[in-house]
């Protein structure tokens, strides 16, 4: 028998954290249950998780920041963003901190697992597609699609999951349009409830990342009204 | 949404005026260098010279305008500042208010959506989140309830329907009912002092404000909560000194706290709870029942002191306390 997957659950409110527990476990996921960003941060070194839902609002030290000391040692963590805040700017902030995915409250029970499950099926469905090469590159750009490895412009990092996964999608489909909805189908799995601008921000972050000039970009290009299109440099030049 | 508001825009706004009109003045003195001999020649032919009465009004009349044109532009520039203040303090309140509504709507919705999702839940569980919805409700009545309350203290029409109270046992056994409340084991708080006086007010509301005060306590209290009441009274009025052990506050805070929205950043703790609007709703309503309340910093030993003053009723302010009484005030 597989072991449950582990989650992580950050959330200081009892009575919402008590219900959320008591559904993952009666979905067949094991929890930990931790109720400030001090002792999240602890116990995700302590133990090994595959996804973190996270609360912003939290004593001590809040979920942005635990996001993003989480992605520094663990770029491939799913991290599923709970909260009451619903301004543009804290979405952004949130997946600028390193969040894949975004859930306000008051959400529907429904929803909540069905993102979590679709977060766990996108990692394996990563894990089981090798891509065709391992190694990619485009002008001077490499990304190694099996560690999320890349060297851009003299520079090594690491790409979150997502991000690795919307890279993929992409190289996978050179020189089409591809939509804004077709993204969030395919690389979040959800339909139009995440809003389109989440994919916005994971687009600009690759650009940052291999865009020689990422305002005039030449591998993610955008298409008016329609979404992006990306193309490797060597049909570029 | 403090980034819309902040300082560094304004510095820079002042730092580029300031250095225009630097440079109209450098402008000014050069040219004036120049064709400082044809400025004296005009300079004599339309000296001022004042002969009449009617001269000296006009010339006073010139200088108070040029007075009040700066006192206008003084009072705009404070005002624009208070407006700026009231403006991201108003930020803050929209989003604790948020989170304060939706925290709870959200385990509601949760355990609702969870009673029926499964049918394989026992009694027991069931019974469980239906408490839990129960309190979750009382929370939302609660941050309900403080909202329209501000908006009544605030406009004036707030009535207590008020009646003469033993002071002494009045203010003990709500005392003891927090302590309760809050789990408080009785070696973690103290009353001492001990009341003869009646005072005048709505229990329900005296209650609040003890509630407010204790929840404050508990919010900024790191160890476990530990409070010391002490009672004292003179002819005219009832003194009531509420202490906490918690973080206290900064010595510049202590007046701000008990304005609306305002709420201590407290960098160990950044993420305490709450709309901003406890204190304000205790000052207002121990206001409209004659009371005062100050905070103060203990010399010694940490935490915070609330000092509270109510006036003991005498029929020396019968007329005030006829209002009271009769929900007039």
């Amino acid at each position: 028998m597989n072991a449950p997957i582990r989650i992580l659950m950050v959330e200081d409110e009892a009575s919402l954290g008590e219900g959320i527990r008591f559904n993952l476990i009666k979905n067949g996921y094991s929890v930990e249950w931790v109720q400030d960003g001090q002792a999240a941060l602890e116990t995700y070194h302590e133990s090994k998780f595959d996804l973190v839902l996270l609360d912003i609002m939290l004593p001590y030290v809040d979920g942005f920041e635990v996001a993003r000391q989480i992605r520094t040692s663990s770029p491939q963590m799913p991290i599923l963003m709970l909260t009451a805040r619903t301004s543009v700017d804290d979405r952004v902030h949130g997946l600028e901190a390193g969040a894949d995915d975004y859930l306000t409250k008051p959400f529907y029970l429904e929803e909540l697992l069905a993102r979590i499950k679709a977060m766990l099926r996108r990692c394996e469905w990563y894990r089981q597609t090798p891509p065709a090469s391992d190694l990619y590159r485009f002008g001077e750009n490499e990304v190694s699609f099996n560690d999320f490895r890349c060297l851009a412009a003299g520079r090594e990092f690491v790409l979150t999951q997502r991000e690795a996964i919307l890279l993929k999608y992409l190289v996978a489909n050179p020189n089409r349009i591809i939509s804004r909805q077709e993204l969030l189908e395919n690389v979040w799995n959800t339909s139009g409830e995440i809003e389109t601008r989440t994919v916005d921000i994971f687009i600009a972050r690759l650009r940052k990342y291999f865009e020689p000039n990422p305002k005039k970009p030449v591998y993610i290009k955008s298409v008016r009204s329609a979404g992006y299109m990306f193309s490797s440099a060597e049909l570029n030049h | 949404m403090s980034k819309k508001y902040s300082s560094a825009g304004y510095i820079a706004i002042f730092v580029i005026v300031q250095v225009v009109w630097l440079a109209v003045m450098g402008l000014w003195i050069a040219r004036y260098a120049v064709s400082h001999v044809i400025y004296k020649e005009i300079g004599q032919r339309y000296a001022i010279r004042i002969n009449s009465g009617a001269d000296v009004a006009m010339l006073v009349v010139g200088l108070v305008l040029i007075a009040a044109g700066i006192a206008g532009i003084s009072i705009l520039f404070r005002r624009l500042n208070q407006q700026f203040h009231q403006t991201r303090l108003y930020d803050n309140f929209i989003a604790s208010v948020t989170h304060e509504l939706k925290t709870p709507l959200a385990a509601i919705r949760l355990y609702l959506d969870t009673i029926g999702r499964y049918a394989d839940i026992s009694a027991e569980q069931r019974h469980e989140f239906l408490e839990q919805m129960q309190r979750e409700t009382g929370r939302l009545e609660h941050t309900i309830g403080a909202i329209l309350e501000v908006g009544r203290i605030e406009s004036g029409y707030a009535r207590y329907q008020c009646t003469i109270l033993e002071a002494g046992p009045t203010i003990k056994s709500i005392l003891m009912e927090l302590a309760g409340q809050f789990t408080l084991s009785p070696e973690h708080i103290s009353i001492s002092g001990a009341l003869q006086a009646q005072i005048v007010f709505n229990p329900n509301a005296l209650r609040g404000v003890f509630e407010n005060l204790f929840e404050n306590s508990r919010k900024y209290s790191r160890n476990a909560l530990r409070l010391e009441v002490t009672l004292a009274e003179t002819q005219d009025e009832i003194l009531i000194n509420f202490r906490d052990y918690g973080v206290g506050v900064p010595r510049k805070q202590l007046k701000k706290i008990f304005k609306k929205f305002h709420r201590i950043a407290d960098p160990q703790n950044p993420s305490v709870k709450g709309t901003g609007l406890g204190l304000f709703l205790v000052r207002g309503i121990l206001h409209y029942h004659g009371g005062r309340i100050q905070a103060e910093l203990p010399k010694e030993g940490g935490g915070l002191i609330m000092r509270i003053t109510l006036p003991v009723y005498t029929p020396k302010r019968q007329r005030f306390f006829d209002k009271l009484l009769e929900g007039r005030r």
